[in-house]
């Protein structure tokens, strides 16, 4: 049971609907570089970035009161960025209140950047593996950031996004299948150790 | 899985190790020269992404947002300890942010005003348009519902522009005044619209007690701040 860790991040959120502040900015140490990864990931700015993070964890303050102990962390705080997400992106795009994930991700494809394949080749590697991962859509971006780099269950991102697992699962193989084929030349060509490709 | 891999090896590999998924691609790789390859090249993509995380955000950003939010916990503070001594009842530490969201979120029924008039009016239309007379009781029961009719009809009109949004209706002043137009409707149709017992047990009644249902029937608006 994570509340009985007392460093686990559900005792340091308990501590903080308490009251305490230690606990908050521990936790907030933790997460913040995670949400703000997930807005990085979704709007491709790191300005953009900056300020949903703060909305995000103005929110999350605002609503502590209604979180539940007994359910793991990270999916409730990950379910309000996406929250803020979707409210940015009617924003944009000035979507209807009730519009869903399709909309929002038809809406962001019209737009797609392709200037993210248009800069410099000669980038790190690892820079070449970002601009794969900003040339695919919107949704793909954020359901690869969660499931790759917060190590969420494509159950737990249906429940963020307010979406289905089979869904969020076809979106992920497609998004791994997609950065396969811009990748394919490193991925069968690797450079030698150390050095850029 | 005893079918080719094909378009999903990456996404199989992304899959956590025992999955049931994962487990037969690998196994049925292992008697398939061509899936074994692809179930490789995928790792090494997965080992790409893994290798290539965003950087993290500037040591500013963080700092302001931590900082947006140790003020709202120093204005929670400030409000919490003037409601506690005001109730001179300490709260539980856990029970804080209910407690901040009741003492000051907690905003009046709307419309209360609106509906207070509706009855002031009834009242003196009641007192200044009427003499003594008899208090017919048997027409008294037909005119109130008469008046409590209206008041539905226009709490109905009220709900439909709304659009069903029954939290943000003034529920009390919509009943109040619709039954107030009842009284009017009255004032020309009721044959004791002149006699001051009847219009005050019935008419000006009616009023009120479209006032106190309404109230009572309305939600306060939400204090809920998430």
């Amino acid at each position: 049971m994570p509340l009985e860790d007392p460093d686990s991040d559900e005792s340091l959120m308990v501590a903080y609907v308490a009251g305490d502040r230690r606990a908050f900015e521990r936790l907030f140490a933790r997460i913040a570089p995670k949400i703000h990864a997930f807005f990085r990931r979704a709007f491709r700015d790191e300005m953009v970035a900056d300020e949903l993070m703060q909305i995000t964890f103005l929110n999350v303050h605002r609503a502590r009161a209604s979180y539940r102990p007994e359910l793991p962390l990270r999916p409730w705080l990950f379910t309000i960025a996406a929250h803020v997400r979707r409210d940015e992106w009617r924003k944009r795009y000035r979507l209807a209140e009730d519009a869903g994930e399709d909309a929002l991700a038809a809406a962001e494809q019209s737009r797609a950047v392709a200037a993210a394949e248009q800069r410099d080749a000669a980038e790190d590697r690892a820079a070449v593996v970002r601009r794969a991962l900003d040339s695919l859509s919107e949704i793909q971006r954020v359901i690869l950031q969660l499931h790759r780099y917060e190590g969420m269950t494509y159950a737990e991102i249906a429940q963020t996004l307010g979406s289905t697992p089979g869904a969020v699962r076809q979106h992920a193989f497609r998004a791994y299948e997609d950065l396969r084929t811009r990748l394919g030349d490193m991925l069968r060509d690797p450079p030698a150790a150390g050095g850029p490709p | 899985m005893s079918a080719h891999v094909g378009h999903d090896a990456t996404g199989l590999v992304a899959l956590p190790e025992l999955d049931a998924e994962r487990v037969a691609a690998y196994a049925h790789a292992a008697s398939c020269a061509e899936c074994a390859a692809l179930l490789a090249e995928a790792e090494n993509l997965i080992a790409l992404l893994d290798g290539a995380p965003l950087p993290a955000p500037s040591a500013q950003a963080l700092q302001r947002t931590m900082n947006a939010v140790l003020a709202e916990f120093d204005a929670e503070d400030r409000v919490y300890a003037a409601a506690r001594s005001r109730s001179q009842a300490p709260e539980r530490a856990s029970m804080r942010p209910s407690v901040r969201t009741a003492v000051t979120k907690r905003p009046p029924r709307r419309g209360l005003a609106a509906a207070a008039a509706a009855v002031v009016v009834s009242a003196l239309f009641a007192l200044f348009d009427t003499h003594e007379g008899q208090l017919a009781f048997s027409a008294g029961f037909n005119c109130g519902f008469k008046e409590l009719v209206f008041a539905a009809g226009a709490v109905g009109l009220g709900f439909a522009v709304s659009k069903g949004r029954w939290g943000a209706l003034p529920v009390a002043a919509l009943g109040a005044w619709g039954a107030l137009a009842g009284q009017a409707y009255l004032r020309f149709q009721c044959p004791a619209s002149h006699d001051a017992p009847h219009v005050f047990a019935f008419h000006f009644l009616g009023v009120l007690v479209a006032a106190v249902v309404g109230l009572l029937l309305q939600p306060r608006p939400s204090a809920s701040t998430a």
